[in-house]
């Protein structure tokens, strides 16, 4: 089946300045990317995304920005000429038409998570934003229940305080959410779950978070400095490329202390600026969010 | 190496050198970090309000030079030996101990240098030391001596002081050297300290630095250069 594979992922390239390691998506690997607006985080959870596909893995895209970044998937190769089967969750009383299968979150079952290899939950195809934090919510404790599997799923989470937010609108209580969102990391790989995660201050998340991760991957800091249990980096890095680097670029500190430097190949599908995705991939909607053109990484 | 895999690559550092990503990302290892350690040196001189602080850590930074790095900042051979000393006696002088007071005293007080030489070797680490003690049995004759700057009467003077000066000595005495001690080497350090940050530290490691010790980072405009280091 690989051999026949005719789309394949980005490239990834990393030097490794202090440690060496092979990166290898063929592991449920928890992954954090830090940087400012238009820094390249989607874009590197995307290539993430694509390498996972093109290991037999599926992608969950759960959050994305309210222009529905996440939509770009649809006009990628990987549905366009792989043909991999897609499904977008939608809000109960939102009506979507499109070319592509569609179906209620709350009809939602772990089968289709599973079946699907690329699943979109999209802010646009919601009534609202709380409609789609619960909706993650149950999506993410059906996937809780997987026990056995054949592929992995990455699970693309575009603003990591989202993924704490979901579990608040289903436990109403900030310590238990919290408690939560920390045991959805801890305990992914042992539901076959690999999580990429993007947040633009690595203090938005807590240090108990980020110690989970696998590789966080560190992109334009922009007037941002790198937070103080990270300062020590920029003995490593040149300050000026952490503030500037290019969008296909990125730092590299994994769980091992390995601390790299690489570059991404950019996927031409990610939605570009001011680009208004529902119209270009014909999806009309009926009760979403209001969809806005101006939020979300270019 | 399956398909998948080509499209994952990593290298080491030694694999990669000249390449645009390591030449734009990482800091270049061992020049950076002598860099960063002077600049560190010197920095903590700036800041330190105490001139014996300040003075050591302008002889450390000369310390952490190689002898070819050390004659771009001195180039007198003898020079840079008494610069060792004198971080010598600043380590001493650093030192002053103060001691408890017999009951006859009457309240004076009394201290010692804890000095790192023998006495025989006073004169080649004291000779920073030009104002002399006056005992009660000096002869008229070696005051004149010493007063001319004899060289002989000099050393059997500095290995007094040294003697005096490390058993139990007038508190006073021991702060005035300590004075002396300042106000020759200080102009020396603060011309060593210009010269390290001439020749072996760049503006922008400087920038950094001072930005880390002062704390302002990010407090200020973007247009104040020590504030605004990264």
């Amino acid at each position: 089946m690989k051999a026949e594979q005719q789309v394949h992922p980005s490239k990834i390239h990393v030097v490794w300045r202090r440690g060496f390691e092979h990166i290898s998506f063929k592991q449920p690997l928890v992954i954090l990317a830090l940087g400012v607006r238009g820094g390249g985080k989607s874009v590197f959870l995307e290539t993430v995304g694509e390498h996972y596909l093109a290991n037999g893995g599926n992608v969950f895209d759960l959050f994305g920005a309210s222009s529905g970044e996440g939509l770009a998937w649809l006009r990628s190769p990987w549905v366009e000429k792989e043909d991999l089967s897609v499904l977008l969750i939608t809000g109960d009383d939102v009506s979507v038409s499109c070319s592509w299968p569609t179906k209620s979150w709350k009809d939602m079952t772990l089968s289709d998570l599973e079946r699907n290899r690329i699943v979109i939950s999209s802010t646009p195809l919601y009534s609202d934003k709380n409609e789609e934090f619960k909706s993650a919510g149950k999506l993410l404790d059906l996937l809780f229940q997987r026990q056995g599997w054949s592929q992995y799923i990455n699970m693309i989470v575009r603003e990591s305080a989202n993924l704490f937010y979901s579990r608040m609108k289903i436990r109403q209580d900030m310590l238990q959410s919290k408690a939560e969102g920390i045991y959805l990391i801890r305990e992914s790989r042992h539901h076959g779950l690999s999580l990429s995660m993007d947040t633009q201050k690595l203090t938005s998340v807590d240090s108990d978070f980020r110690a989970l991760c696998d590789y966080i991957i560190i992109k334009s800091q922009g007037v941002l400095s790198l937070p103080s249990d990270y300062r020590w980096l920029y003995g490593f890095y040149r300050p000026e490329w952490l503030r500037n680097m290019k969008p296909y670029q990125f730092g590299i500190l994994t769980s091992k202390g390995s601390i790299g430097a690489g570059t991404n190949g950019l996927p031409f599908w990610h939605k570009r600026p001011r680009e208004h995705l529902l119209r270009v991939l014909g999806i009309n909607i009926e009760s979403g969010v209001e969809l806005t053109n101006n939020q979300g990484d270019p | 190496m399956t398909d998948q895999e080509e499209n994952i690559s990593v290298t080491k550092l030694e694999q990669s050198e000249g390449s645009d990503i390591v030449t734009e990302a990482f800091r270049p290892a061992t020049q950076d970090a002598l860099e960063r350690l002077l600049s560190n040196e010197l920095a903590l001189a700036t800041f330190s309000a105490d001139p014996l602080e300040k003075i050591r850590h302008i002889l450390e930074a000369y310390q952490l030079l190689d002898e070819d790095q050390r004659k771009k900042v001195e180039c007198n051979k003898e020079k840079r030996s008494q610069l060792i000393k004198l971080h010598n006696c600043t380590i001493s002088l650093n030192r002053i101990t103060e001691l408890s007071p017999p009951p006859d005293t009457y309240g004076s007080r009394h201290g010692f240098i804890p000095w790192s030489f023998a006495n025989g070797k006073a004169s080649s680490y004291l000779f920073w030391i030009t104002r002399y003690f006056t005992l009660k049995d000096m002869s008229e004759k070696t005051i004149e001596y010493l007063k001319n700057g004899d060289k002989e009467t000099w050393n059997r003077h500095y290995k007094w002081l040294a003697k005096y000066t490390r058993g139990y000595a007038m508190l006073a005495d021991l702060l005035s050297i300590r004075t002396e001690y300042i106000e020759y080497t200080m102009p020396l350090c603060i011309a060593l300290l210009r010269k390290i940050h001439e020749e072996f530290i760049t503006p922008e490691t400087w920038k950094e630095t001072i930005g880390l010790f002062s704390g302002r980072r990010g407090k200020r405009s973007e247009g104040g250069a020590a504030s605004t280091p990264f």
